[in-house]
């Protein structure tokens, strides 16, 4: 023991509560920093090992884990609510709407039936018709650009994935070199895990820990995006069955296909939105102008014009199932010819027989839809069902929200900055350090003592 | 528990836009009047509503068209009216020359007035109700009968929609008013009487008023007929008319919000987001950081 100890222990106590008083302002001014991670400086006895370890990010693995997956839930549920809300334009009431234009069709057969001789009352028909043939082309148009506004989504968050990648493996390199030196990177895993973040909002991925500050980045749990010695796998898309996309990734020239394991994510939501429920709607939607096409031509077909011919169709035929509602026209029949309209049911009683406008008016009530449904119901079906898909998906959204903030404040709970804990942190180093400037000063006063004995 | 500083501002913010999201949907329903504007808002609400409005114009196009019909029986009754009456007085000439004491020159002037009766049934035959010739089935662009009292029109009885499945008679044929499908139709009675009357025969103009007698009853039991199809329109238009006010309750009670209850959620959903305005301003900025 020698008093020259007690100042060198002065000094390491002066340095460790300042390292500790750093952290702890470093801490604070950071409390509202996107992806900080608070940090503690950890004083071990004797002070020996602070100079070695720095200050140490506080991260919680195993929150973290769950944070990307509710990332990826949260993407997946706001994305799939984006895309799948178009219904809800589709399928509301009012002017233009396919519900109103099948009214007014439905009751200028009905008006046909009480005044057939009438050339307006007749007219009426074949522009409501062509007023439906319009919602439906509309709906049908909407929902055929909200698939393909999928499409482009998943293409622009694949360009951002992919993006992020290529940092996340060059931040990967960066944080191993600092730190074999010696150096601090806690910024640099801040960032990277600000990127991962980001790409878990997208796509769902882990993060396996390989140790020396590298990591793999996996897809799935199975396809690894990022390699710990720096490797990219880039993701695309290419076209499948039926329109649509599938995702694939690309490592060292070989391609393969990894669209199960996209399963949430942005990308994902956007996948399921497309492949459930837009065309789904857009499948029912065809069903309809099919039944209806077919149903009202074999009505108008037993009915004769008042040029006495018959066998006409009012809609144009249907070539096949898909694409008949954008297909859905009036007929070449009919088209700007109100008297070919056969309203009668003999060609010797025509224009004022009504009975196959009666007949034409009582489809409305006839079950010549999917199910035995009449038309309307088959509307309102559609209706029920596509209101149901996008309140199901706002409702996702809102829990699959709730459940990240959830995990947020549980992240933020163990990594989060409170500015009154590091207040009280810089008081006691603050204190400490008083103290060691005390022991330096006695210490010196106890040499200062020492050499004036002689004296 | 760690309270974190992004923690307590994270949470102020989300329950003040939560609470701005209520207000706005508050503001929406107040301002609209509407609960249900889109699917998503209530789908099964709004499937419900899909199927009302239907019924609704369904309904209302029924109204129209039995308020049609009624006006073409109507039509049609008043005329029945007038051949009732104008028979009447042939019958009542027939009755006056049937016995000896008519002269000649009495029976010569009932003649003409008979041929002009004659002409005047003719007339009513053709009866032209809003553009339709009443008596002429689905033939009504072009007049029942010929001049000569032919029935060139359809004998069909015509039928209109009330609603969906619920179809009202709307005509009777000149051929059953008039009976020209049988011997003794109202033309040619009216036609042997002038003749009878012509060659001053008071025996034949007896025989005829068993004819005549046989006419009135047709033109009774066709009043008898259209008077119940006036009912069965005006039943089935009063049918339609609730069905349409019933379908109107229930599109509101389904889709609409009453006032009340829209001003009551808004005052709510502000007074909710005053309170979240209020604890947001609340934080305590300094702690032991100091400052206010």
């Amino acid at each position: 023991m020698s008093i020259a100890s007690i100042l060198n222990n002065g000094i390491k106590g002066m340095n460790a509560t300042q390292m500790a008083t750093q952290t702890a302002s470093a801490n604070v001014s950071n409390s509202a920093t996107v992806g900080y991670t608070r940090r503690t400086t950890t004083i071990l006895p004797n002070q020996t090992l602070i100079a070695n370890s720095g200050s140490k990010r506080v991260v919680e693995p195993f929150i973290e884990k769950r944070l990307l997956s509710a990332k990826s839930g949260s993407g997946e549920a706001s994305a799939q609510a984006r895309a799948v809300s178009v219904l809800d334009n589709v399928f509301a009431e009012g002017d233009g709407s396919i519900g109103s234009a099948l009214d007014a069709f439905q009751v200028s057969m009905a008006n046909l039936g009480a005044r057939p001789e009438d050339p307006a009352t007749r007219q009426q028909v074949l522009s409501t018709a062509s007023n439906l043939s319009t919602a439906f082309g509309n709906a049908s148009a909407q929902l055929k650009t909200a698939m393909a506004d999928t499409n482009a989504a998943v293409h622009a968050d694949l360009t951002a994935v992919n993006e992020r990648l290529h940092r996340i493996a060059s931040l990967g390199t960066e944080i191993q070199k600092a730190e074999i030196g010696g150096e601090e990177a806690s910024d640099m895993r801040d960032q990277r895990d600000v990127l991962i973040g980001e790409v878990a909002e997208r796509v769902p991925v882990t993060v396996l820990d390989q140790g020396n500050g590298q990591i793999s980045l996996m897809l799935g749990g199975s396809h690894q995006l990022v390699t710990p010695d720096g490797k990219v796998g880039e993701l695309s898309t290419m076209v499948g069955d039926g329109g649509n996309i599938r995702i694939q990734k690309t490592v060292a020239g070989a391609v393969v296909d990894v669209t199960e394991q996209v399963k949430s994510g942005s990308v994902g939501g956007q996948l399921k939105a497309r492949a459930g429920g837009l065309t789904e709607a857009q499948k029912k939607l065809d069903q309809l102008a099919y039944d209806i096409t077919s149903a009202y031509n074999d009505a108008h077909k037993a009915g004769f014009g008042t040029d006495g011919v018959n066998n006409r169709n009012l809609f144009a035929e249907q070539p096949s199932l898909a694409g008949a509602a954008e297909n859905f026209a009036v007929s070449i029949d009919v088209l700007d010819q109100p008297g070919n309209i056969a309203a009668a049911a003999s060609a010797t009683t025509t224009p004022s027989d009504n009975r196959n406008a009666l007949a034409l008016a009582a489809v409305a009530t006839r079950g010549v839809a999917v199910g035995g449904q009449t038309v309307i119901e088959a509307l309102s079906s559609l209706i029920g069902s596509s209101g149901s898909i996008v309140q199901n998906a706002l409702q996702a959204e809102s829990f699959s929200s709730g459940a990240l903030e959830q995990i947020e404040a549980l992240h933020q709970n163990v990594s989060g900055v409170s500015s009154d804990e590091e207040m009280v942190e810089m008081m006691k180093y603050q204190r400490a350090y008083q103290a060691s400037l005390k022991v330096i000063s006695m210490a010196d006063q106890m040499l200062n003592d020492l050499l004036n004995i002689r004296g | 528990m760690r309270v974190t500083d992004s923690a307590v501002f994270d949470n102020v913010k989300r329950q003040v836009m939560n609470a701005r999201q209520n207000v706005l949907t508050a503001q929406e329903q107040a301002g609209t009047g509407m609960r249900v504007q889109k699917p998503s808002d209530d789908p099964v609400a709004a499937a419900a509503a899909r199927r009302e409005k239907s019924r609704m114009a369904l309904a209302d196009a029924g109204v129209s068209a039995t308020e049609t019909a009624t006006t073409q029986l109507e039509g049609t009754d008043s005329a029945l009216n007038d051949v009732f009456a104008a028979l009447t007085s042939a019958r009542d000439l027939a009755l006056e020359n049937a016995s000896s004491t008519a002269s000649a020159e009495n029976r010569t002037a009932a003649a003409e007035q008979v041929r002009m009766i004659r002409e005047q049934m003719v007339a009513l035959g053709n009866t032209n109700v809003g553009g339709r010739y009443v008596f002429a089935g689905y033939r009504d662009q072009t007049p029942a009968f010929s001049q000569t009292g032919t029935f060139v029109g359809d004998s069909s009885t015509k039928e209109v929609q009330a609603l969906p499945g619920l179809h009202v008679k709307s005509s009777i044929s000149g051929d059953k008013v008039f009976g020209t499908d049988s011997p003794d139709d109202m033309f040619s009675v009216l036609d042997k009487l002038s003749s009878a009357l012509d060659a001053n025969d008071p025996d034949a103009v007896r025989g005829l008023l068993k004819d005549l007698d046989t006419n009135q009853g047709r033109i009774l039991a066709a009043r008898t007929q259209v008077g119940g199809m006036i009912d069965g329109a005006r039943v089935a238009g009063a049918v339609a008319s609730q069905q349409s006010y019933n379908s109107k309750l229930e599109i509101g009670r389904l889709v609409e919000v009453d006032e009340i209850t829209a001003a009551t959620n808004l005052v709510q959903a502000q007074g909710a987001l005053n309170a979240a305005l209020a604890i947001a301003q609340q934080i305590p900025t300094g702690g032991l950081v100091g400052g206010k």
